[in-house]
């Protein structure tokens, strides 16, 4: 930002806002969401989702009432002025940390469709690296030339939505959700928490509220945002369900993919997921970069100094060698979302913002009192 | 001199063009005769300097000069209007001794439309270079500079590159004044500002910056000001001299300031609150800002049905996309992505490649040089040959290379739609973006298939949305979005949904139409 330095002044608009944090809850989550959440909840996916959604709409009104505490600031920042300057660092570092891990693992899940679905003979390492390449090229633009690149994907992503819930009407099953009230809640509300897991990555509005022109309308459109976010991924979830049954989606870990693989359109257009690869690609690169961005700044703050685009490039080949430590796709895929349900979900994306507001509005009525 | 005096000195101090400076900061002097050395020596004698002394009225004691450049006055004026009454015209004493001998020149005898009097010799010298004639009179230290402007000019014709089926058929020639008439007769608005520049030390080329006060965006206006007052250069032979010096990205293939030859492509930007650049012996035109969506614009959209009009930038659209992207494309799916196309195709496909010897890329590259080759050679052709032989030779070439078996039929399918496709995009500065960026995306899709293919779309995409065209974001109006200043972007909505200008041109005046109620 740096509003002190003068580096980069509040240069998003609530709209743009609004398309970072779509692009960033939707990329990875309309494709990776559906398979381990119809696992845990059966034909109830699309219900998980969808409660999941309203766990994270309590967490986002939290979030953007927390952020607009410090307007101003970021949280790595106002950590420091809530909880004092070494427990502020360490839940700094907390949120950093975080941060890292969804990037290098979002680099590295970046590459599997390419892997999967198109037969190329490049290394994923390559992948990578040119990704990076990238990454480091946008961080050096900027954030507005990202939230641009962003809104115009976002685009894409309407028309992207579209297509993928009119090209398998063809094969819509209504019995695959049926019965439609759940017989057993347990299970359902056990699949939402990793949808919200997921869609509770809002948490970067901590780090970007600052940015925004219009504070007074970053509250609506975040939650619009979020619910815009969650109704596509529920959606999708609904349609996967319907066309390939419960039993085929939590074994496929891709099943977007395969729902437009199936898909077909006049007997001409086949194998359409080279058009989700493309849409994946856009979207997931957005995400990269802007957590590439929240972590170079974050660091930026953390560590006191002045140039995050140096940061950035140092970072890059950390986050590059980093992905490349999970052995396979069930270290990429499944035990993140497992740590990521059991740990980080409660600890570092619901309890710590609960806790650093709870602590901020306490001393704040302490000194006006 | 020492040796250190004589490698480091500054070697201005001997240039003529600072001692010519010098002597033009003389005063005109009260002897015709000294005027007529001093003009002589400081434009070096020169065959086209004429100086002309003739008696004033008749008289014995009283004598005029007449100085000027040849070539470049109309001399019907010079002698009608000037020389003839000053050489014929008997004196009235009276007068002549009431208001002096300049005054009366002036007054009584010069009959041309537009004189002035002058009191810098500089300035005599700077007006002579611009087709003026100036007047010397004997016992005066000061001037009359008559405007006797007048060369062979182009006439108005149609601009070759941007012509279009209905509308004004006019073009801009090289003539700055003719040029500016053409907005005049447009736009009768008194807040129209014509401001003038002189550029280049050697040229002295005189710059125009068109724009209506009140709809422009001030801050706009004062950078393209600021912009071009500091280039420093000898001279600016045309005007994308300074559209590479003041534009925002020279570098990038992407042009961030329009080129046009048409007055009313010209006209139709100032009234939306842009600023255009006339230069003069140019006939093409700048405005700033320039933005993408623009170079799928062209005039015919708004002298159109809108829907069609709609309809066809929707194409335009599709043929940039094609035009930079196809060939990357096919190669990443022939060499790397054969699964990803339907099998039927790639059997028909891959039957027209079995006989050809070389690599998908080699192919593809081989007919990319090809045209270009032809494209080329077809603007450098004389006359108007020039098509019909790019036309000819790229028909036999393709066809012969097929059946000698050095391409495939589908390579040359495709070569010739990205060709089309980069014609059917209107605006000239797009043509050459168009012809450069192929050859990078066709490069890194052949080294990583769909991957590269992708990667190339994001790369070009960061590209695009870090320019900035005088502060505006390239992409304006989709990205940042802004809903009411779409209604002119992809599509062209019927005129009386345009009631405002542009939003992101920041000015008091935003309306373009008056907005009635229902029922008034």
């Amino acid at each position: 930002m740096d509003k002190k330095n003068g580096t980069e002044k509040p240069c998003l608009s609530h709209h743009q806002y609004a398309c970072l944090i779509i692009n960033t809850l939707v990329s990875i989550s309309a494709f990776m969401i559906p398979s381990p959440t119809v696992y845990t909840s059966k034909q109830y996916g699309a219900l998980s989702v969808l409660i999941g959604l309203v766990q994270v709409i309590v967490i986002g009104y939290l979030v953007v009432k927390l952020g607009l505490m410090y307007p101003d600031k970021t949280v790595i920042e106002y950590s420091q002025d809530i909880l004092g300057k070494v427990a502020g660092k360490i839940v700094g570092l907390i949120f950093l940390l975080t941060f890292f891990s969804v990037n290098v693992l979002a680099l590295r899940q970046f590459t599997l469709p390419f892997q999967a679905f198109v037969s190329v003979d490049i290394p994923y390492t390559v992948i990578l690296i040119m990704t990076m390449i990238l990454v480091v090229y946008v961080l050096a633009k900027g954030l507005k030339t990202l939230s641009i690149c962003s809104e115009l994907i976002i685009n894409f992503l309407a028309i992207f939505f579209i297509l993928l819930m009119i090209l398998p009407m063809r094969n819509l099953d209504w019995i695959n959700i049926k019965p439609l009230v759940p017989h057993d809640w347990g299970m359902t509300i056990k699949g939402s928490f990793l949808s919200a897991s997921f869609l509770a990555e809002d948490i970067i509005g901590l780090m970007l509220i600052p940015y925004v022109k219009d504070k007074k309308k970053i509250m609506k459109s975040n939650q619009l945002a979020v619910l815009i976010s969650g109704l596509c991924i529920s959606g999708v979830t609904a349609v996967e369900i319907l066309t390939m049954g419960y039993e085929r989606v939590d074994s496929t870990i891709f099943s977007t993919f395969m729902l437009l693989r199936e898909a077909q359109f006049s007997q001409t257009l086949e194998r359409l997921e080279s058009v989700a690869i493309a849409m994946w690609g856009g979207l997931v690169f957005i995400k990269l970069s802007l957590y590439m961005f929240i972590l170079a700044e974050g660091f930026r703050e953390w560590l006191g100094l002045k140039d995050n685009k140096k940061i950035g490039f140092i970072l890059a080949p950390i986050i590059v060698i980093c992905s490349m430590i999970p052995q396979n796709i069930t270290q990429v895929v499944r035990f993140p979302n497992h740590v990521w349900v059991s740990y980080v979900y409660p600890i570092v994306l619901f309890a710590l913002p609960i806790l650093l507001l709870l602590i901020s509005v306490i001393k704040k009525r302490g000194e006006k009192n | 001199m020492s040796l250190f005096n004589k490698l480091f000195s500054n070697k201005d101090n001997g240039n003529k063009q600072d001692k010519k400076q010098q002597e033009q900061k003389l005063k005109i002097d009260k002897s015709v005769d000294k005027n007529i050395d001093n003009v002589k020596s400081t434009l070096n004698g020169n065959f086209d300097v004429i100086t002309r002394k003739v008696s004033l009225g008749g008289k014995t004691d009283q004598y005029v000069v007449l100085a000027y450049l040849d070539g470049m006055v109309d001399k019907t004026v010079l002698n009608q209007s000037i020389l003839r009454p000053i050489v014929l015209k008997p004196v009235d004493d009276e007068k002549f001794r009431k208001v002096g001998p300049l005054q009366y020149v002036e007054e009584f005898m010069i009959t041309a439309n537009d004189v002035s009097e002058v009191d810098k010799f500089s300035d005599c010298i700077d007006d002579i270079f611009n087709g003026c004639t100036i007047v010397f009179v004997d016992g005066c230290d000061k001037a009359l500079v008559c405007d006797t402007k007048g060369w062979k000019e182009r006439s108005i014709d149609e601009p070759g590159n941007e012509a279009i089926a209905m509308g004004p058929h006019m073009g801009f020639n090289e003539t700055l004044l003719t040029n500016v008439t053409m907005i005049r007769r447009y736009i009768r608005d008194p807040n129209l500002h014509f401001e003038p520049m002189t550029i280049g030390r050697s040229g002295k080329t005189d710059v125009v910056i068109a724009f209506i006060d009140g709809i422009a965006d001030d801050n706009i206006v004062n950078e393209v000001k600021k912009r071009i007052q500091q280039i420093d250069i000898d001279a600016v032979i045309d005007s994308s001299y300074i559209a590479e010096l003041i534009s925002d990205a020279p570098l990038s293939p992407f042009a961030t300031l329009q080129s046009t030859e048409r007055p009313d492509k010209v006209v139709a930007n100032i009234l939306e609150g842009k600023v255009a650049i006339f230069v003069d012996s140019t006939p093409v035109v700048l405005v700033a800002p320039f933005l993408f969506w623009e170079f799928i614009q062209s005039p015919d959209d708004y002298y159109e049905n809108s829907i069609i009009s709609s309809g066809v930038r929707v194409l335009r659209v599709l043929s940039l996309f094609i035009a930079v992207f196809l060939p990357g494309f096919y190669i990443s799916i022939v060499s790397f992505n054969q699964e990803m196309i339907p099998t039927r195709f790639i059997l028909s496909l891959m039957s027209g490649r079995l006989f050809v010897p070389f690599s998908p890329f080699a192919e593809v590259f081989l007919m990319m040089v090809l045209i270009e080759i032809l494209r080329e050679a077809g603007i450098h052709f004389p006359g108007t040959i020039g098509q019909t032989i790019s036309i000819v030779g790229a028909l036999a070439v393709g066809q012969s290379a097929v059946s000698a078996g050095l391409v495939s039929p589908f390579v040359v399918i495709i070569i010739s739609v990205t060709t089309l496709a980069s014609y059917a995009v209107p605006s000239y500065t797009a043509s050459y973006m168009m012809r450069f960026l192929p050859y990078p995306v066709l490069i890194v899709s052949a080294l990583l298939g769909i991957y590269g293919f992708a990667w190339c779309m994001v790369a070009l995409l960061i590209h695009i949305a870090s320019l900035r065209s005088f502060g505006i974001p390239y992409l304006t109006p989709v990205a940042p979005f802004r809903l009411i200043d779409n209604k002119d972007t992809l599509l062209r909505m019927p005129r009386w949904l345009m009631k405002y200008r542009p939003s992101f041109i920041n000015a008091e005046n935003k309306k373009r139409m008056a907005t009635k109620k229902k029922g008034e």
